[in-house]
């Protein structure tokens, strides 16, 4: 195995008394794809919000690309280049594609961030541009996300993240509630990261997406890893039984 | 094509067909509603109750709510003339005013944000303590307004406006223009649209409410102290019931209670509209005990087609944004 | 009107007196004074602090109970029953409705609970309900001699037309001072005035009354009189001015003392008003109700207003005005 892309080490988060991780320890290789399973209540949706920065570990360490990181904020993980994408809060549905795209990182014409004019021209040309390099052809940047669809908008945030050259991606359940169509292209939007480079940890109760799109899976039970194996030295059922 | 999308996209264009239909059919009604006469003293109080429903909009759209806006209407001048009556100068009596108001828009703000408890719930403790705070300042019998001050840069006449209706523009024209051209714009759509989405790209979603808490209580204090200045006079129990009112003319002018949705234009064509339909009432002389019921009525009418029109536009819009 | 004030001014004189020498004997008497309205009535707080002078004055502990909104009538009932069940030794309280506070002022009776009604009383008077006596103005009587006030400076050959703003719908004291406006117009029409007049919902705040008033004269160019019923018309000098029209072109009356409607008064819109005197409301009622527990005095009746003000009496008046007496 290459040098690690992300590890941690004795990682542990108290909610009040509840022991959701207990001292994990974890290497993340680079430029594969992750897949992360478990039950409910495992520790696998509070190891990614420690990652994405909406919480924060109580003891352990981080190292991101050799260094160790403290992530204290949303924006300190995307300013280190991991973007998460959560199936339900990823996107505002009132808020047209290109203000989506740009969300906390408009740009500017002028001013500094928080008092800043938007350069709405530029926002909506980068974006379209953005979503045409994932392969999603959306006819405005101005339309509403509201009236896209899952698979749609599942693509514009990955085309976000790929336009602000995240290095590691986090997809908390992409293919929940999708149509049969619309996961085929989910997957497929996942290989294309992993062509680029990117490392990806794909998270889903459905673990025949799991298995046909990870190159390695690691499973989590009671708030601590308890396998990590290549996908093929691995089954579904071999899966379920990791997790139950 | 075009039209439906603007009827989707711009949550006060509805508004303003009804506005211009409600002109129609009033002027209709009785020969006085468009004159220039009538229209004189319809937009008196609009810059007042606009400017309350231009915060309780922006509030809205960051999804928070603000009860306690007729009361701070009230306790902000209440603070600037006590300041005055003790020998202050107008401009320092003012801000004076305006720094209460802020701080009870950072007391909404604490008390929904870090202690959890819903604005509706919190702003309405606000309106008792807010309007309790009046009366106990003045100890029951608030000073003499000065009439002899000079207050022709806010409230003087101009042909037949008051100076006032400028600020509303003015101050309504910065403020959508910061809502809709700034990032921080940007960012109170994206907090009251989605806050968990806000919160996860990195938006610091505290700050933008704490900032639109503040702004909606600094421009109702604002607000009562125009009020004050044009009626020369202050009594404690001014802009009583002014809240509902303000959120009335929010929801009629597009903004959508569960946030996310509205602007600062819709919020003005419904502070109009309220205005309107109760010059109209008065002008055709509708017996006194139906007055509110025609009011409450057509709130809930105007709210109604507000509705309608948007699901009509927002059916034919669906088809439009295909991919592939 | 100098007058009035020197009885004032030596009936307090007197009573203070009377307050001093009594000091020591005052034990431990409660008395309660309640009303329907929130504390942000500047008018209330007036006969506050005739109430709270009297209690000096008379070494008795007082409390007045305000509702947490303008005219929430079940919540004054409940601080009415409440303090009834405390076993106060005198109750003073506004009666707004006929019916809602028969069985509380019953019991408060039966406790032997002395209770006297002020500032507004109930239509029926004394046979209404079981109180003592009543403290107040006659409100019906009130609305009857601004409406006569304000056609004596009006001329009886011209059509007239008088509009009548009703401040709230369905309570009983704006009812009654429109009312009592109302019988002296429709007595007028019979001696010969060629007189209309309308009600309107005319609302109990200063800016939406004023406009509501100058909408309405817009509207009816013909109209030339305005009976508030109460001060919030005044408001309607402003819009006024503004319409164009002069002083004296039309005659506003109503009640109450407010600056504003001084102010109005002194710019020549308002003809009138008649000052309901609340710190006699609030002094008198304790001062009564002291006597009745002290010497087993009975209650009395007391009318406190009559004063009819006009312009001319806004100089004498202000002074008092701004001490909170008037």
């Amino acid at each position: 195995m290459t040098k690690p892309h992300l590890s941690v080490r004795g990682l542990h988060k108290w909610y009040g008394s509840v022991h959701a991780l207990r001292g994990l320890d974890l290497d993340i290789p680079q430029g594969q794809v992750i897949g992360l399973i478990g039950d409910n209540g495992a520790g696998k949706s509070t190891f990614i919000k420690i990652l994405s920065g909406v919480h924060k570990q109580t003891e352990g360490q981080i190292f991101f690309e050799g260094k160790e990181a403290h992530i204290a904020r949303p924006r300190d993980a995307m300013n280190l280049g991991i973007e998460t994408i959560y199936q339900y809060t990823a996107m505002v549905p009132e808020m047209s594609i290109a203000r989506n795209v740009f969300i906390g990182r408009e740009k500017r014409k002028w001013g500094v961030r928080g008092f800043g004019m938007l350069d709405h021209a530029a926002m909506a040309e980068e974006a379209m541009a953005a979503i045409a390099d994932v392969g999603l052809h959306l006819r405005s940047a101005d339309a509403p996300v509201k009236d896209l669809s899952g698979g749609q908008r599942q693509g514009v945030a990955i085309a976000r993240a790929m336009h602000f050259r995240s290095r590691m991606l986090i997809l908390d359940e992409p293919t929940n509630h999708l149509s049969v169509k619309e996961t085929n292209k989910v997957l497929e939007y996942v290989r294309q990261m992993r062509e680029q480079g990117i490392t990806v940890i794909f998270i889903s109760h459905n673990l025949h997406h799991v298995h046909e799109v990870s190159d390695r899976i690691v499973a989590f039970s009671r708030g601590n890893k308890v396998a990590d194996l290549l996908s093929e030295e691995t089954t579904v059922p071999h899966m379920i039984d990791l997790i139950t | 094509m075009h039209f439906k999308k603007m009827l989707q996209t711009k949550p006060e264009a509805s508004a303003f067909l009804m506005l211009m239909a409600m002109t129609f059919v009033f002027s209709l009604l009785s020969p006085t509603f468009l004159t220039l006469g009538n229209f004189q003293i319809v937009l008196q109080p609009i810059p007042e109750i606009a400017l309350v429903a231009i915060g309780v909009t922006i509030l809205m759209i960051s999804g928070e709510f603000d009860l306690s806006v007729g009361s701070v209407f009230a306790l902000s001048p209440m603070v600037m003339v006590l300041l005055m009556a003790a020998g202050f100068p107008l401009p320092v009596s003012m801000i004076g005013g305006l720094v209460v108001a802020a701080l009870v828009g950072l007391a909404n703000a604490f008390i929904t944000i870090r202690l959890g408890i819903p604005s509706f719930i919190a702003t309405l403790g606000m309106l008792f303590m807010a309007r309790s705070m009046t009366v106990v300042i003045s100890d029951g019998f608030p000073p003499p307004f000065p009439r002899d001050l000079d207050l022709w840069w806010i409230v003087g006449k101009v042909d037949l406006l008051r100076v006032s209706v400028f600020w509303l523009l003015g101050i309504g024209i910065l403020l959508g223009i910061w809502l809709r051209k700034f990032d921080f714009g940007s960012w109170i759509f994206a907090t009251g649209g989605s806050q968990e989405s806000a919160r996860n790209m990195g938006i610091n979603v505290n700050l933008v409410k704490t900032t639109t808490f503040m702004l909606c209580s600094m421009l109702a204090g604002f607000a009562g102290m125009i009020q004050v200045f044009r009626i020369k006079a202050i009594v404690p129990s001014m802009g009583t019931g002014y809240e509902l009112t303000a959120i009335a003319a929010t929801v009629i002018g597009g903004a959508a209670l569960a946030g996310g949705v509205g602007s600062v234009i819709g919020a003005v064509i419904g502070a109009l509209l309220l205005a309107f339909i109760e010059n109209i009432i008065i002008l055709t002389r509708v017996d006194a005990n139906w007055f509110r019921f025609a009011v409450g009525a057509i709130i809930v009418i105007a709210v109604t087609i507000n509705k309608m029109t948007r699901d009509v536009a927002a059916r034919a819009k669906y088809k439009e944004v295909e991919d592939d | 009107m100098k007058k009035t004030i020197l009885k004032i001014c030596s009936a307090a004189a007197f009573i203070v007196g009377l307050g001093a020498t009594n000091a020591f004997s005052a034990d431990d008497l409660k008395f309660t004074v309640l009303t329907q309205t929130g504390i942000d009535n500047t008018f209330w707080q007036t006969i506050k602090r005739g109430m709270d002078d009297a209690c000096e004055d008379y070494q008795v502990d007082c409390q007045m109970l305000f509702t947490s909104e303008n005219g929430n009538l079940q919540m004054h009932l409940q601080n009415l029953e409440t303090t009834i069940g405390q076993d106060v030794d005198g109750i003073a309280t506004v009666i707004v409705d006929d019916n809602l506070y028969d069985e509380a002022i019953a019991r408060a009776a039966e406790k032997g609970i002395p209770l006297i009604t002020i500032n507004v009383d109930d239509t029926e008077g004394a046979d209404g309900n079981s109180r003592l006596a009543f403290i107040g103005q006659d409100l019906f009587q009130a609305g009857y001699e601004v409406a006569k006030g304000l056609l004596v400076g009006m001329d009886k050959s011209q059509p007239q037309h008088v509009l009548l703003g009703l401040a709230r719908p369905g309570e009983s004291w704006a009812e009654d001072r429109i009312g009592g406006a109302r019988l002296y117009l429709d007595e007028a029409i019979a001696d010969g005035w060629n007189l209309t007049h309308e009600t309107i919902d005319s609302a109990n705040d200063i800016s939406v009354t004023g406009q509501r008033i100058c909408q309405y004269i817009l509207g009816n160019r013909k109209t030339t009189a305005v009976v508030g019923s109460a001060f919030w018309f005044a408001g309607a000098g402003e819009c006024l001015r503004d319409m164009g029209v002069k002083p004296g072109e039309i005659h506003m009356g109503g009640f109450d003392l407010v600056p504003i409607l001084l102010d109005e008064m002194k710019l020549g819109y308002v003809d009138l008003t008649i000052d309901q005197q609340p710190y006699l409301q609030g002094y008198l009622p304790i001062q009564q109700l002291y006597f009745i527990n002290k010497f087993g005095l009975s209650a009395f009746d007391v009318n406190t207003g009559k004063a009819l003000i006009r312009p001319e009496d806004v100089g004498s008046v202000e002074k008092y005005s701004a001490m909170g007496v008037r």
